[in-house]
């Protein structure tokens, strides 16, 4: 395998990172001529991550003779060598069958060499849903939600349908609610019939990290199925969450 | 006064949430002690034990500590005889523990004066060491009743110690103690993986005996993070192993308590639960049976579990046993204690019954359900544990 990345936005780059560090120790991204792709499901088998970063993510992006490779990132190693990213640095990601280089470069080169993974991939199951409802929203006014919630509650009611959004928490000293719609401007589009689910917080907290990489988050649900979170990245790429439903 | 029961269980007598300056509930079980005679000057055998306090911080109250019993002591700091033995017994061993306190401001570990290093040297010895304390006044009746340490007699200001023929410690021990440049966190997994026990390693992390940058650390804390610490790793290596084949359920009674454990085949998430009915040590004034519970997910969690130093210690139990196995599970263990239970006695009774727990034969299920359904008839509080579990929720609310 030999592969070699150029990115510029390290930032989003760093956060969309540290967001699949956040679901798994270990992630196995698929690289072919169309960009750099993940899809896995999350230790405990809640949450399923479906990643995309187009080549167009990349300053620059070549495999070797175009073949389609894995690349093994560890974690909690790449988000160590990740957290020394400063605005304006760029990120270069050289892989060979021995090792692979990140070099980080700006106001000085930091160069990093570890070992090149090359883990066993296993098949991931595929989530096939149609979703009665969509919203679209800025991804600030989703962390914002999750910031709210996640302060007083562990499980959160997300309820759908004549245009807006509302969002439910209860503990057993407080109810809150929160209302997203078209007419309050926290929804930047709202379509479809309703839909309706309650998701851990636990694993929504997780995803906050996201904001530099994503500007726009597509929130659809259905009757009680996985809650999928369509984030939009740069050049035409997505980080998707698909989230089960709690069931107790 | 009337205090809400969630209070004293979120508190255990570390915070004062109650609003009291004094915890009801220690003091309760300080009246129920058996007296111990008072001396001025004591002399007898060291387990060895040392105790340091957590009040005042950095400037901490250090005491040697030994009953007034010449010979083998080394029961009086023995955890696996404790859990053999009846509370009754185990508690007036402990509490005729005297100490002799002084105070030392915690860095001076790093380079200790006489008198601490005399304490710190004791600290070290494999066996029980003869020691002379002199008080500067009688020591009081006042105990240390915790529910992260075993219980400790009565203290008093420390006027002079003499330490007899201290046993020199084993070469391991001796190797973390003199290394200056090894970190603490690599000294204690040395002392456990050369077969020390847990107890000793706290002790000798709470004298400042271990790390780089030497402190005193009270023994409350050093009991936590040495359980933390131990099973962190040990929980990193078990991620390596083969998935358990069935669903394996252990139960234990002991001196009514009642604990249990699920071992679930898939990849590793723990729960620790507590169900403390009224009128016990954390739910002493509550009307009904109140149920806490902390949990982590695959990667482990980011927050010291409210539940306090047992989550560690009974992780670092089950974590023990699935690495001596070489498999990976998905844990729970739920602990019921019942009326007659009213004295907190630290985290070794967690730990030590977990490890008992362990060493049972489990029940075998196909499904995780099953063995709930099996539990149902064995646990009082059956269905708080299945609507409070976050493990039994994650397995309902999963993907696939």
């Amino acid at each position: 395998m030999r592969m070699k990345l150029k990115v510029v936005d390290t930032v989003a780059f760093r956060q969309i990172v540290e967001t699949v560090g956040e679901f798994m120790d270990e992630a196995n991204f698929l690289l072919d001529n169309e960009g750099m792709k993940l899809r896995g499901v999350e230790e405990s088998r809640v949450a399923l991550l479906d990643v995309f970063l187009p080549k167009a993510f990349f300053q620059s992006y070549e495999l070797d003779g175009g073949e389609s490779d894995y690349l093994t990132l560890k974690s909690e190693e790449i988000g160590n060598i990740l957290k020394k990213v400063k605005k304006g640095d760029i990120i270069t990601i050289n892989v060979d069958e021995k090792l692979m280089k990140i070099e980080l470069d700006g106001e000085f080169l930091r160069t990093y060499e570890i070992p090149s993974l090359k883990s066993k991939v296993s098949g991931t199951p595929t989530i096939n849903v149609q979703y009665p409802f969509k919203a679209r929203m800025l991804t600030q006014s989703f962390n914002e939600l999750i910031d709210q919630f996640n302060v007083i509650t562990d499980v959160i009611e997300l309820k759908g349908g004549e245009g807006k959004l509302t969002v439910k928490g209860e503990t057993e000293m407080m109810n809150m609610e929160m209302e997203l719609s078209l007419e309050n401007g926290l929804l930047l589009e709202c379509e479809g019939s309703e839909g309706m689910g309650r998701y851990g917080m636990e694993y929504l907290s997780k995803l906050v990290k996201v904001s530099n990489a994503s500007d726009v988050v597509n929130i659809m649900l259905g009757g009680n199925v996985p809650l999928k979170i369509d984030y939009e990245l740069a050049g035409g790429g997505h980080l998707d969450i698909y989230l089960a439903p709690r069931a107790d | 006064m009337k205090v809400d029961p969630g209070t004293c269980l979120r508190c255990r007598a570390t915070k004062y949430l109650c609003g009291l300056t004094y915890c009801p509930v220690t003091v309760k079980m300080s009246i129920l002690n058996m007296r111990a005679k008072i001396y001025e000057e004591l002399s007898g055998s060291s387990p060895p034990s040392v105790f340091v306090g957590r009040f005042n911080y950095p400037k901490v109250a250090v005491y040697p500590s030994a009953p007034p019993l010449g010979g083998d002591t080394s029961r009086y700091e023995d955890p696996k005889l404790w859990i053999s033995m009846s509370l009754d017994e185990f508690l007036a061993m402990r509490l005729s523990v005297f100490r002799g306190g002084q105070s030392f401001r915690v860095e001076q570990a790093s380079d200790p004066s006489r008198d601490l290093w005399d304490v710190q040297t004791l600290a070290l010895s494999p066996r029980p060491v003869e020691v002379e304390m002199k008080f500067k006044e009688p020591p009081k009746t006042m105990n240390v009743i915790d529910d992260t340490l075993p219980p400790l007699g009565p203290s008093a200001p420390l006027d002079k110690l003499r330490l007899g023929t201290i046993p020199p410690p084993e070469k391991v021990v001796e190797k973390v103690f003199s290394s200056q440049d090894m970190k603490a966190i690599e000294g204690m997994r040395l002392l456990y993986t050369s077969g020390v026990g847990v107890e000793r390693i706290s002790r000798i992390l709470s004298v400042g005996g271990m790390g780089v940058d030497r402190k005193l650390v009270p023994t409350r804390w050093s009991i936590t993070a040495v359980d933390k610490t131990l099973s962190d790793q040990l929980v990193k290596e078990l991620k390596e192993f083969d998935i358990l084949d069935n669903v394996e359920v252990y139960v234990r009674e002991h001196l009514r308590n009642l604990f249990v454990a699920m071992l679930i085949p898939g990849n590793w998430s723990f729960e620790w639960g507590e169900a403390w009915f009224p009128r016990t040590a954390w739910n002493y004034w509550g009307g009904e049976v109140a149920v806490e519970i902390d949990h982590e997910g695959y990667s482990g969690r980011k927050t010291y579990p409210e539940i306090g130093g047992c989550y560690y210690a009974s992780r670092l139990a089950v974590a023990e046993h699935l690495v001596k196995r070489r498999r990976q599970a998905t844990v729970v263990l739920w602990r019921e204690t019942y009326p007659g239970f009213f004295f907190p006695v630290g985290v070794w009774f967690v730990r030590e019954n977990v490890r008992k727990l362990l060493e049972g034969r489990p029940e075998t299920f196909d499904t995780v359900w099953e063995a709930v359904e099996y539990l149902s008839s064995r646990l009082k509080v059956s269905r708080d544990w299945t609507r409070k579990s976050w493990i039994l929720n994650l397995m309902r609310s999963r993907l696939f």
